[in-house]
């Protein structure tokens, strides 16, 4: 019996495989571009706007395919890996927010020999031959990170800190932030948390630390975490404890409005992705990026100019 | 004969795939007395005993019960008839107390609330009944061996019983706890309760029953009046039967030599205080009933368990048996009762099979395919083993087929002591007959052969002498010349030599 | 000699066979581009990345046979491969010493786990499950949450044995699957792992060494997931204590869908090379789909499912 069913499966891939020249679903037309996007992870929220944006601005030029491809959480050797496959599968082009730009910097030089081209978005890989970063400038927000709490604490109170170790953005972030506050000495950070990237944990994290630290002033952020749900600000009393995040995704925003948050830094999440799309099919047409860093800027969010910017966010995700 | 009252069996018959159980059985068992049940291992006294409690359906037959036919189709049939059984392997839930086991699946409730204190009651009040000093509340895995036997007739009495059957009841129970228990079931009988009781013990049938009934390889014997028979007479009746005459001779003890020696051994509560010998060439048959120990023995020599007493000697040296491998090493070799179970390799082909204890115990690094493949093919036709050449699975050979495997497996390392666990059991009768050549081969060969064994013509046509056992303890010893069915099966069933 | 169609590895084959057909149509590009897909490029970057599920693999596909099962492997990978950065990056041991040390500590939670199962009877689902954290949680006290920078010192463009540093995994991953391979069918110790994961009773019975033949497999599959892990460590370029997480899982699914059964006895070295490579070209291919990248786990949770399904009945059809 089992060599009937092997006799039929053979039978079968043979008649598939021979009407080959059909593959896919793309029809024939106008050569298709293949993008490859990667993104830090597959289970980061924020990137799905990046997703959004790409797919958004490959549907305006027509003839752009986007493959959207990353490890399921953040796993280096994993990105590298796919990052490997893009080149040996021959996409048209890279665009990649690296969870450690220096561990890519060989294989995106790999890429760009073999004739792809590869930009980098919200991480880069600085050290690489990457045509174009786009992002916010990691320095300067965290700096702006820094005064707003300068600001709200009135210069002094105790903070603490939460990051994750390891992604270069993040780390230029954190420097920012500590230059600005060295310059309050009434200010004294108590801790520095690295949550490894995991909204969980950092919701962990900030309940153990609202109880060990009880006249903690405020807890800054270097990326959404403690935005992306509910639970992490739960613990927090709004009253005592000011939070100053970046990244504005739901439910930060409602947060911001309920009191909870104090300020939101936002990126230019639908940027990400359509910028990216348009350098590369730029790039591919033969027109170089004016420049290799292009700051997207930062978007401050307080409760004065919410309004505002959930209009303009909603204009953007209809797609108008 | 009375129609109408009691229970009649009628022509009941029942088949296990080609073994027959039961044979067209029919008797009366009349209401109000203690009823007995006798019959060797295999007689079909527990197929009955299925059927009534409606475990198992019979083929063909019927039961009737004061005069009206009985559909046992589901255990819960059986209850709701008043039928009541006591088992043999203790049916007790550990984690309950005693009225919870009383009511267990048999739970009284309101609106699907469980009502405790109704079930409490009820149990006082049986236990008071049949004098059992125990407590409702009290947890059941406190309780000794022979409380919870009691514990398993009041259980079976629970609801209106009015038949209740025991199954080897006093198996694990002292003389006290026997008499204990006795008292009890007296105190049913006048009562009115019919009473079914099987077991093997013959003092204990003649103590309590009114009348017994024998079994015999699945048939009707007879049913004798207690106070009309002697015990001889229903021993006869259980085993009476033609037996093929034995053709060889039996062993001569010119010179003789132990091949086996053990001394003392004990390992409680299984057996205690074994001595016996086998010598060169000689076949010693171990009989004894189910319970007696027989088993545990020969793997206790066999290394498989630690013995807390006494020594193991092969060939005059003593050997520390501590595994089965120390075991092999020394030259014993076991062929386990289950032979499918613990001795068959069905992922590895019959080859494999054949050749791994004989390639274990010679040892080497490598598999030697060529040579194996030529050693595997000669025990194949030695032994007459119908398979499709030697590099197949187990799976499609038949079980006689399987079980030959195993047995010349073993005998292939020519050992010095074979020990073989009911080595027929399952067999059909051409391959029995084989197989016994075959043992009476690597004995002539100089091997000390020691067969348990339940299979009472098997033993008499084997042995050239025969060890009873019973319950742990060695009950005497027969010389195969002398021996008689009646004369083994008397020392099975009845305490102290005969 | 049993028909070679009839062999398991045979089906294992055909399969993935089917597999690189199927994408090799599915992905076929337009016009006159290059294939994506059926590339020397392309396959030798599958085989350098399933090399490293590969050797664990061998490891845990002979666990597996024996009737066990190993959970530690991606831990003891992270302690074996954090143990040798170490050594390498800041105790400046030359490299070869470095990985060996790092393999003995595969050897450690091997002997460890054998303990555990033989001399003090866990089952081997508990005991494996505790050295996976016991290793796990050593790799993270070691490195402190901190990295070992292996790529720093070694010299750049390393080239060992004169060979491309992309070839290392794939050529460890061929000696040791050869090696064992047989080791596990010409060798007695082989069919003796078989014969105590067919039927441990009557292994026993039949006087083999169960104590020790049990012990031998779970050292190996220990050693050669620290092979797995320094490999790893080399081809990342760092010694970090989260490497490796979730890898057991794929590992084991690997062996099976290469014809190892759970349940014991089953199952063989090569067919569990062949289900990482089968695992490995899915990993690569599907994302290559618009809108599969997410498919993954899932169609290697079907594909997992239907195989070892297709595989029982098979099996009962024999019976």
């Amino acid at each position: 019996m089992r060599k009937a069913l092997l006799g039929v499966a053979v039978a079968a891939a043979a008649m598939v495989a021979g009407c080959s020249g059909g593959g896919g679903e793309t029809p024939k037309g106008p050569e298709k571009l293949r993008f490859m996007i990667i993104p830090k992870a597959l289970d980061i929220p924020v990137f799905n706007y990046a997703k959004l944006g790409a797919e958004r601005q490959a549907k305006e030029y027509g003839n752009v395919e986007i493959l959207w491809n990353a490890p399921a959480s953040a796993d280096q050797l994993k990105q590298k890996e796919i990052l490997e496959s893009a080149i040996t599968q021959r996409v048209d082009g890279i665009a990649i927010s690296s969870l450690n730009g220096d561990f890519l910097t060989e294989t995106i030089n790999k890429a760009i020999d073999a004739g792809i081209p590869v930009t980098t978005w919200d991480s880069d890989a600085p050290k690489s031959k990457r045509y174009a970063f786009y992002g916010v400038d990691d320095y300067a927000s965290g700096r702006i990170i820094g005064e707003q709490a300068v600001k709200l604490l009135g210069g002094k109170g105790k903070v603490a800190i939460i990051t994750s170790v390891g992604a270069s953005n993040l780390q230029r972030r954190l420097d920012g932030i500590k230059e600005v506050l060295a310059t309050a000495p009434g200010i004294q950070i108590v801790e520095t948390y690295d949550i490894k990237e995991d909204s969980v944990r950092c919701a962990e994290l900030m309940a153990s630390g609202t109880s060990r630290y009880p006249d903690l002033a405020a807890w800054l952020s270097t990326g959404g975490w403690p935005v992306f749900t509910r639970n992490a600000t739960a613990t927090v009393d709004p009253a005592k404890t000011k939070v100053i995040s970046f990244d504005t995704i739901q439910p930060a925003l409602d947060l911001l409005r309920e009191g909870k948050v104090a300020v939101l830094v936002g990126q230019k999440y639908f940027g990400w992705g359509s910028e990216s799309v348009k350098l590369l099919y730029d790039i591919k047409h033969g027109k170089m990026p004016s420049m290799p860093i292009i700051d997207s800027g930062v978007d401050v969010v307080t409760k004065e100019n919410v309004d505002d910017y959930v209009a303009k966010w909603k204009k953007m995700e209809s797609g108008s | 004969m009375p129609s109408t009252a009691g229970l009649q069996f009628r022509d009941v018959s029942r088949s296990f795939g080609a073994v027959r159980a039961l044979r067209g059985v029919s008797f009366d068992v009349v209401e109000g007395e203690a009823h007995g049940l006798m019959g060797e291992n295999g007689a079909g006294k527990s197929t009955l005993l299925k059927i009534l409690a409606g475990i198992v359906q019979p083929d063909a037959g019927e039961i009737h019960w004061r005069g009206e036919r009985l559909h046992l189709g589901s255990p819960r049939d059986a209850l709701e008839r008043g039928i009541g059984m006591v088992y043999q392997e203790m049916l007790c839930f550990e984690n309950l107390t005693v009225a919870g086991n009383i009511f267990a699946g048999r739970e009284i409730t309101r609106g699907g609330r469980l009502r405790h204190a109704e079930m409490r009651e009820r149990t006082r009040a049986l236990l008071d009944e049949l004098h059992i000093p125990i407590s409702p509340d009290a947890p059941a895995d406190s309780l000794s061996t022979a409380y919870r036997q009691l514990l398993q007739v009041a259980r079976a009495l629970a609801f209106e019983c009015r038949i209740l059957v025991l199954d080897e009841p006093t198996t694990s129970l002292t003389d006290a706890e026997t008499d204990h228990l006795f008292a009890v079931l007296e105190r049913l009988k006048a009562r009115g309760t019919t009473l079914l009781y099987v077991s093997h013990r013959l003092p204990e049938v003649f103590r309590l029953c009114d009348r017994i009934t024998v079994l015999r390889d699945g048939a009707y014997v007879e049913t004798c009046a207690r106070r009309d028979v002697t015990p001889d007479h229903v021993v006869r009746a259980m085993v009476g039967r033609d037996l093929p005459p034995r053709t060889s001779a039996f062993y001569a003890a010119r010179d003789p030599r132990p091949a086996l020696a053990v001394d003392g051994l004990g390992r409680r509560p299984r057996f205690t205080n074994i001595s016996l010998t086998v010598n060169e060439g000689e076949i010693v048959a171990l009989f004894g009933l189910v319970g007696s120990g027989r088993s545990e023995l020969l793997e206790t020599i066999f290394g498989l368990y630690r013995p807390e007493a006494g020594r193991v000697r092969v060939g005059g040296r003593e050997i520390h048996v501590s595994s089965p491998r120390a075991a092999v090493a020394a030259g014993i070799t076991l062929v386990p009762e289950e032979r499918q179970r613990q001795g068959l390799f069905f992922n590895l082909t019959v080859r494999h099979n054949l050749v791994l204890p004989d390639r274990t115990l010679r040892g080497g690094l490598l598999v030697r395919t060529a040579e194996e493949r030529r050693a595997a093919q000669t025990l194949v036709d030695t032994w007459r083993i119908k398979t499709a050449g030697v590099e197949v699975p187990p799976d499609s050979l038949s079980g006689g087929n399987q079980q030959k495997i195993v047995v010349a497996k073993w005998l292939a390392t020519s050992p010095k002591v074979i020990l073989l666990d009911e080595p027929t059991k399952g067999v059909d009768v051409g391959a029995k007959f084989e197989i016994h050549e075959i043992i009476r081969r690597e004995a002539a060969r100089g091997a000390g052969c020691l067969v348990a064994s339940s299979d009472l013509p098997e033993v008499l046509a084997l042995a050239d002498r025969i060890i009873v056992m019973r319950e742990g303890v060695i009950q005497g010893q027969l010389s195969g010349a002398g021996a008689t069915e009646e004369s083994v099966m008397r020392l099975a069933t009845h305490k102290g030599a005969a | 000699m049993k028909k070679l169609w009839h062999l398991r590895e045979f089906s294992t084959v055909v399969i993935l066979l089917l597999e690189i057909l199927f994408f090799t149509w599915w992905l076929w590009p337009e016009g006159s581009r290059p294939h994506p897909f059926f590339n020397a490029g392309n396959f030798l970057l599958i085989l350098k990345y399933s090399s490293i599920y590969g050797i664990a693999a061998v490891g845990a596909a002979i666990v597996i046979i024996s009737g066990g099962i190993d959970l530690a492997p991606g831990a003891v990978m992270a302690l074996a491969g954090v143990v040798g950065a170490q050594l390498f990056v800041v105790g400046g041991w030359p490299l070869a010493p470095a990985m060996a040390a790092g393999v003995l500590v595969g050897f450690a939670s091997g002997l460890l786990t054998s303990g555990l199962i033989v001399a003090i009877r866990l089952p081997p689902f508990i005991a494996t499950l505790g050295v996976m954290g016991i290793t796990r949680g050593l790799a993270f006290i070691i490195t402190e949450g901190q990295y070992f920078d292996v790529s720093s010192r070694l010299v750049g463009g390393w080239r060992p044995f004169g060979l491309p540093a992309d070839w290392v995994a794939p050529i460890i991953l061929l000696v040791l699957a050869v090696i064992f391979q047989i080791l596990m069918t010409a060798f007695q110790w082989g069919r003796s792992v078989f014969a105590v994961g067919g039927n441990e009773t009557a292994a026993l019975f039949s006087g083999i060494a169960v104590p020790w033949v049990k012990t031998s497999v779970y050292v190996i599959s220990g050693a050669l997931a620290a092979v797995s892990g320094i490999v790893l460590v080399l081809v990342q370029g760092q010694g970090k204590a989260d490497l490796a997480t979730g890898y057991e899982l794929d590992i084991i699914a690997s062996s099976v869908v290469g014809g190892a059964s759970l349940a014991g006895g089953r199952g063989s070295v090569i067919g569990a090379v062949l289900g990482t490579l089968i695992f490995g070209v899915l990993r690569n291919a599907l994302p290559q789909i618009p809108g599969a990248t997410f498919y993954d786990r899932l169609i290697v949770g079907l594909v997992v499912i239907v195989i070892v399904v297709v595989d029982q009945l098979l099996l009962k059809k024999r019976a």
